[in-house]
């Protein structure tokens, strides 16, 4: 009775509920300046494997597309192709490694460069030996890529 | 008196009301950001990547007779320490710690070294011993760099096993 007499007398229903934005707003511009602070146009240029952990440096030279040599936990990749393995490396007699030398050489041949010199990036885990490193560098400097750059993660510096 | 405080009363809420009515309204800054938002997640790189370029020392680099000052630094890295070489002496060694070899103290004794010296070269080659991480090797790299040595050579062994 008391609820038809309100009908019946035309109250107004309550005030529409509006939502309460302003600290909405307030994250989104936060991260709206995040965002445009880490945009990037150009995009990587440089693929790297997801199981590689690249060891940070504080260099801030971009790297330019090359032949990348990824050294990974148990193989060696040439452009993303397995090419030799790691295992006893470490230890081995010769410097040489036997197949990445022979791939690099059908590289230069398939790019008619032999002879040219040629640079090469190197993809290594933070973690890898310098034993495995150095067989790498030396077989890529035998095959005249002897140009070497190495891959990192730029240091934050903010 | 009584209907001075009710005109006051109702007056107050006829103001509430028209703020509430004329607030300013948002839904155009929303739909901006529903848009931008993804586009920029989309597009955001959060781990920049970079190189570090050097060069292995040339077969000729031993050669010819060249006085003292004129030799290399080389920066040799063992297990055990870091030791500052030119020719056959040893000009400083920086012992390995606890939490590792200590970056810091190779920066400062290098650049000690330079102000000693005056400008000369910024030519140093980094002689690694196996069993090293390729992460100390980088941070040796950025120590010299971070040093004035601008051209930063790579070589193997350092011929400092002393045990």
């Amino acid at each position: 009775m008391k609820v038809l007499s309100r009908v019946v007398r035309g109250h107004r229903p309550a005030s529409v509920a509006k939502p309460q934005l302003t600290s909405l707003i307030d994250v989104l511009t936060i991260l709206l300046v995040f965002l445009l602070k880490s945009f990037s146009v150009e995009g990587e240029l440089v693929t790297i494997s997801p199981d590689l952990r690249l060891p940070e440096s504080t260099s801030r030279e971009t790297p330019v597309p090359t032949v990348s040599v990824e050294i990974a936990t148990h193989s060696i990749n040439v452009d993303g192709a397995p090419v030799a393995s790691t295992s006893g490396l470490v230890g081995a007699d010769s410097l040489m490694i036997r197949a990445l030398y022979d791939h690099l050489l059908d590289l230069s041949r398939i790019t008619d460069t032999v002879g040219e010199p040629h640079e090469v990036t190197i993809h290594c885990d933070k973690a890898m030996d310098f034993g495995v490193i150095k067989r790498v560098m030396y077989t890529c400097s035998q095959a005249d890529y002897a140009d070497f750059s190495l891959l990192v993660l730029q240091e934050d510096q903010s | 008196m009584r209907s001075r405080v009710a005109r006051r009363a109702s007056s107050d809420v006829a103001r509430k009301r028209a703020l509430e009515l004329n607030g300013v309204d948002v839904t155009p800054i929303m739909n901006m950001f529903v848009i931008l938002i993804p586009f920029l997640v989309s597009m955001a790189v959060f781990s920049h990547l970079a190189v570090l370029r050097f060069s292995l020392p040339s077969e000729g680099d031993g050669g010819g007779v060249r006085s003292e000052r004129q030799l290399p630094l080389t920066v040799a890295m063992t297990a055990a320490e870091i030791a500052v070489t030119r020719g056959s002496g040893i000009l400083l060694t920086v012992t390995r710690g606890e939490a590792g070899h200590d970056y810091a103290a190779l920066e400062a004794a290098l650049l000690d070294l330079r102000a000693r010296e005056g400008a000369g070269s910024d030519s140093a080659v980094i002689a690694v011993d196996d069993g090293i991480v390729f992460e100390d090797v980088v941070r040796c790299m950025d120590t010299c760099r971070g040093a004035g040595f601008g051209q930063i050579g790579l070589a193997e062994g350092t011929g400092l096993d002393r045990s």
